[in-house]
Formats: C-alpha cells, structure tokens, sequence
C-alpha cells in the first residue's frame, strides 16, 4: 500500500508540474493583454498530437520534438496574438465569449481530422527501482524536462532585456509605453511565449498521457484554475498550486474510479473560492 | 413594470402575430412531414434554451460556459422520476416543474458562490460544474451510468372525442411553441422593465451600477434563478422528447460540452443583447447543422468547425450578431 501511494504523489507530482507550466503560459498571456485564454488547453493538446505525428510519421523521438513544438508554437502564438487576440486586449467578456469560439472551432478541426481515438506514444524508457517503488522512465524525464523549461522562461523573464519589458507591460502598459517600451511588438512576444508553454508542455505531457480532442477543456480548466489561485505572475505559486492538484488528483484514483479524478480540481477550486477567494497566495 | 405601448396596432404587432399564427397553423397540415417537424420542434426548443443563456450574458454580462449543467439536470429530473417511480410513468408533466426547481436549485448554488467576485470564476464555475455532474451521473449507479435512461413517452391523453397522442411529434411542437412564446414574451417584458436595465447596468459597469444603488448580488442571482429553471424545465421537457438521455461526451449527450457550447453560439450569432437573436441564431443553427448533416453525410465536428469560425466571425464584425447588424444597418 505505501509503495502504491508513493509512486502515485509521485506521478501526481509530475503531472502538477507540466499544469503548472500551462499555467505559466496562460498567466503571461493575462498579463501582457488581460485575456482569459479559454482556447490554452486546445493549443497544448495540438502540441501533444504534433509530438505524436512527428513520432509516428517521421519517427522523431518525443525529446526532440518538444523544442520543435516550443518553436511552432512560438509563431503560432505570435500569429494568434496578431490577428485574434490584438482586437479584445483587455475586454473581460470579450475575451472569454471569443476564445471559447476558438476553442470549438480548435477542438473540433481536431476531431474531424483526427478523429476521437484515445492515442499514446509508444515509446518507452525503461522502469526504475528505487528503494520499494518503482518509478516509469517517461516520468522522469518528463520532470527533468519541464523543469528545465521552467528555469529557462523563469531565466528569460528575470534576466534579459526583453523578459524585463514583458514584465513592465503586465505591470502598467501605459508607463512601460512611456519609457519607451514598444508594447504592440512586447504583446506579440509574450504571446508567443504564453502559447510556446503550452504547445512544450503538451508535447512533454504526451509522454506520460493519452491524448483526444476534447482533452482540452479540461487543461483549460486546470490552468486557470491554477492561475486564478496563484495569482498573476506568481511563478513559485503556480508552481506549488499545480502540484498540489496533480497530487490530489492521483491520491483520489486510489480510492475511486480514474474516470473521476478531474473532480478534485474542481472540488479544491470550489472549496478555495468559498473559504478563501482572493486566491491561495494572498493578493488578488 | 410600466410598458410602453405605441398604440396595439402597428406593423410591427401584425407581423408578430402573422408570425404566430403561421407557426401556430401550418404545421398541422404537414404534420406528415414528420422529419421538418421534428426540426421545428428542435429550433424553437434550442431557441428558448438559448434565450435563458441571452438573458445571463446578453442581458446581466454573465456568460455561463456551463448551460448543459441546468438543461441536463433537468433531463435527468425526468429520467430518474419516469424511470423509479410508477406515478411519473403514467403522469410525467409535474417533473418538468421539479426539473426546472432542480435546475434552480443548482443555478443558485453556483450563483451565491460565484456572483460575490468578479472576474472570471462564473464562467469557470459553471464549465467546472458542468463537468463534475457528468461525471458524477456517469459514475454512480442511481442514474445508470452510461447506459442511460430510456424516458417512456407520456400515455395519451383525450378531451372529449380528441386524442393528443405523445409518440408523435406534432403535440410537441405545440408545447415548445407555448414555452418559446412564453419565454420570449417573459424576456421581453423583463428587459423592458427595471429589472431588465439593472441587468444593462451591471453589464456595463458593476460598480457605477452598485454606486446607484443596484444590489448587484441579489440582482444577478434574480437572472440566475430565471433562467436556470427555465433551462432545467426545457430540459425536462427534452427528455419526454428524445426519450433517450445519457451523459456521454459526444454531441447529443444532455450534460456534454455540446449542449453547454449550443446557446452560446446560437445567441452570440443570432444577437446577444436583442429578443429576436436567438430565434434567428437557432434556425440557422440547427437549420444548417441538420442541412450539412443531409448533404455531406456526418462525419463528427464538422459543423461545429463552420460555427466555431461563423461565430469568431460574426464577433468580429458584428459584435451585435445578425439581428442587431440588420436592426443597426437596413431598418434605421
């Protein structure tokens, strides 16, 4: 029993962890444009299928098809953030009506062109013993690389130029605009970053999950509801949200069905709204 | 309320009530053509499903991502009493009334949690419980599970020499014109009245609107209550319809995203904000969906592709959907 609750935090801790760069991608997206990316979860669903296909058709292996994803999605989000997003910059229900569209339309091109087979990557890494439990090698890696993802955005928010304005144009864009900070092409940029995050975590998500068309909702779901707890730009509290839901969601497969593990999210989601709405971490 | 009337007969009267007559009328000589009826039947049903939706978000600014949540609990409400008890079985109007207090029931539930913050927790809460209640009802026996539940269809019922008989399709139309004209003519009066420019208020400025002295909370939980037991009571009434509910994912299922995406399309392409949109967004809806599904053969998602990009469309071009383009652009 204790190895079987082990390996599950420990898997539930992975899973948290690839949420919480979603999130991630979904935070800055609010921050640089003040939009709620109700499509988020569709486009890391379109980074777990181009994992996929480049494994299948090309046999390009899963590691190296997540800078490839972060790359595409790159453009894509700077297309998106171009043509879509640059017209609802700060409308509350805008936002929300417009990408919800989006996201039907994202979703069901997906299942006419894909159909709604449940797919995984077959591939495998081996299955490690340590100490009583046993841990799959997907799972590993997986965490190695996510993390690495986390510290490489973390590093270019914090450390370069442009991560720095993107920073100030979430803050107060109209200040940033004074001090000479382009905000148009700052937009674009942290567009694009917001939905590279979520293009890279679904290609690393692959790994580890099955993958259909309608699994986008509930990343969706998922991300803003850790957003909405950590707050704006609070890395160290997306980071610790995410993994507090991918934990209690595997604790919960234990002991029910796995089909009614999405719950836990949305039962922690509610009881946090009626006890303590202006989030987990303090401010709103 | 006070209404404002411009005199009863105006050409915009004659035509409303031409229009309810032919709609009243005509069906009952093609009432052979089982198939168009069955259509009919289906756009007034999803227009006065989406009226609710117009009334929350068009009217109050609350877009509910999650209407499945109210129409779907309904559904069951009649699934569940048909399918467990004996008298629902020989009688099962009162459970559309009990469905649409359920759906209140829910809807005020989310409401009172929801409604104290702003932001995006409605929207988020109401697609989050849309989904836990499938989920729920897909996992416990009490409600079948995924087998579903097979709703009998009422025994018939006979006035004098004329019987109404409910396996076909004619009498419900007749109910869902009823509810459809109710509904509108509810929604109506409402947006005419106080109440109906305290939700406007809120819609464009919640705390200009609290400034004057609208008590906002108690005023969205107002729209709330209306349209989801309107909602839960469609349902219901869906379910007597349909006869089959289950909670699967796919298009069809009574709590599935699919039936939670309908009313805001159809609003959002009809009209946000008018009385007509909806109608209008329904027809052409389920109209072309069931068009696209005769001519190309069906193949799943294809017709929400077309919508999801007719409805980005339409929100960028015309904010007010087609009622409110034609209303600002041909008849002014």
């Amino acid at each position: 029993m204790l190895d079987l609750w082990v390996s599950n935090i420990f898997n539930g801790f992975i899973l948290g962890i690839i949420y919480a760069t979603m999130a991630m991608g979904m935070s800055l997206i609010f921050g640089v444009m003040g939009i709620k990316n109700l499509a988020h979860g569709d486009f890391t669903v379109i980074g777990m299928y181009t994992s996929f296909w480049l494994f299948l058709l090309f046999n390009i292996p899963p590691l190296v098809s997540i800078p490839i994803s972060f790359a595409l999605f790159f453009v894509i989000g700077m297309i998106i953030t171009r043509f879509i997003f640059k017209y609802i910059i700060g409308e509350m229900l805008g936002s929300i009506i417009l990408t919800f569209g989006l996201s039907i339309f994202i979703e069901n091109v997906m299942l006419f062109v894909w159909g709604a087979d449940y797919r995984m990557i077959p591939v495998s890494f081996g299955v490690y013993k340590i100490g009583l439990i046993s841990i799959d090698g997907k799972y590993l890696i997986a965490l190695g690389l996510t993390l690495t993802l986390i510290v490489l955005v973390q590093l270019f928010l914090t450390r370069t130029k442009i991560g720095t304005a993107i920073r100030a144009v979430s803050q107060d864009p109209d200040a940033a605009e004074s001090l000479g900070i382009s905000s148009e092409r700052i937009r674009l940029i942290g567009g694009g970053i917001g939905l590279a995050l979520a293009g890279a975590g679904g290609a690393i998500l692959s790994l580890i999950y099955y993958i259909y068309p309608y699994l986008g909702v509930l990343l969706t779901l998922y991300s803003l509801i850790i957003c909405v707890f950590a707050g704006l730009g609070n890395v160290a509290g997306t980071i610790f949200t995410g993994i507090i839901i991918g934990i209690a969601q595997s604790i919960f497969t234990i002991y029910v069905t796995f089909s009614l593990a999405p719950i836990v999210g949305f039962i922690i989601f509610i009881l946090v709204l009626l006890f303590r709405p202006q989030g987990l971490f303090g401010m709103r | 309320m006070r209404l404002k009337y411009g005199g009863i007969i105006t050409p915009k009267n004659i035509l409303l009530f031409a229009s309810i007559i032919v709609a009243t009328i005509v069906p009952y000589f093609i009432a052979s053509q089982t198939y168009l009826i069955h259509i009919l039947t289906l756009v007034l049903l999803f227009a006065a499903f989406s009226q609710t939706w117009n009334l929350l978000a068009g009217y109050a600014g609350q877009p509910s991502l999650g209407h499945a949540a109210f129409f779907g609990t309904g559904a069951y409400t009649t699934g569940i009493l048909t399918f467990y008890l004996a008298f629902f079985k020989e009688n099962p109007w009162p459970a559309l009334f009990i469905g649409g207090i359920i759906g209140a029931t829910i809807g005020l539930a989310i409401g009172a949690i929801c409604f104290r913050l702003r932001g995006p927790y409605f929207a988020l809460a109401t697609l989050a419980t849309t989904e836990v209640i499938r989920l729920l009802v897909l996992n416990s026996e009490f409600t079948r599970g995924g087998l579903g539940i097979v709703v009998p269809s009422p025994p018939p019922v006979s006035f004098f020499s004329f019987t109404i008989d409910f396996h076909e399709k004619l009498p419900y139309y007749y109910i869902s014109l009823a509810i459809a004209i109710v509904l509108f003519s509810l929604i109506y009066i409402i947006s005419k009245s106080r109440y109906g420019l305290m939700f406007q208020a809120i819609r464009e400025d919640e705390d200009a609107a609290m400034a004057l002295g609208v008590n906002a909370y108690r005023i969205k939980l107002l729209a709330m209550f209306i349209c989801s037991f309107a909602s839960g009571f469609i349902g219901a009434l869906y379910a007597l319809y349909i006869t089959y509910i289950d909670p699967s994912m796919e298009p069809g299922g009574v709590l599935s995203l699919f039936t939670s995406i309908d009313p805001v399309l159809i609003t959002i392409i009809g009209g946000a904000g008018t009385i007509i949109g909806p109608l209008i967004g329904s027809f052409i809806r389920i109209g072309v969906g069931e068009y696209l599904r005769i001519t190309l053969g069906f193949r799943a998602g294809m017709d929400l592709i077309l919508f999801g990009a007719i409805f980005m469309i339409i929100f960028f071009f015309a904010r007010k959907g087609i009622w409110g383009f034609v209303k600002e652009k041909i008849i002014k």
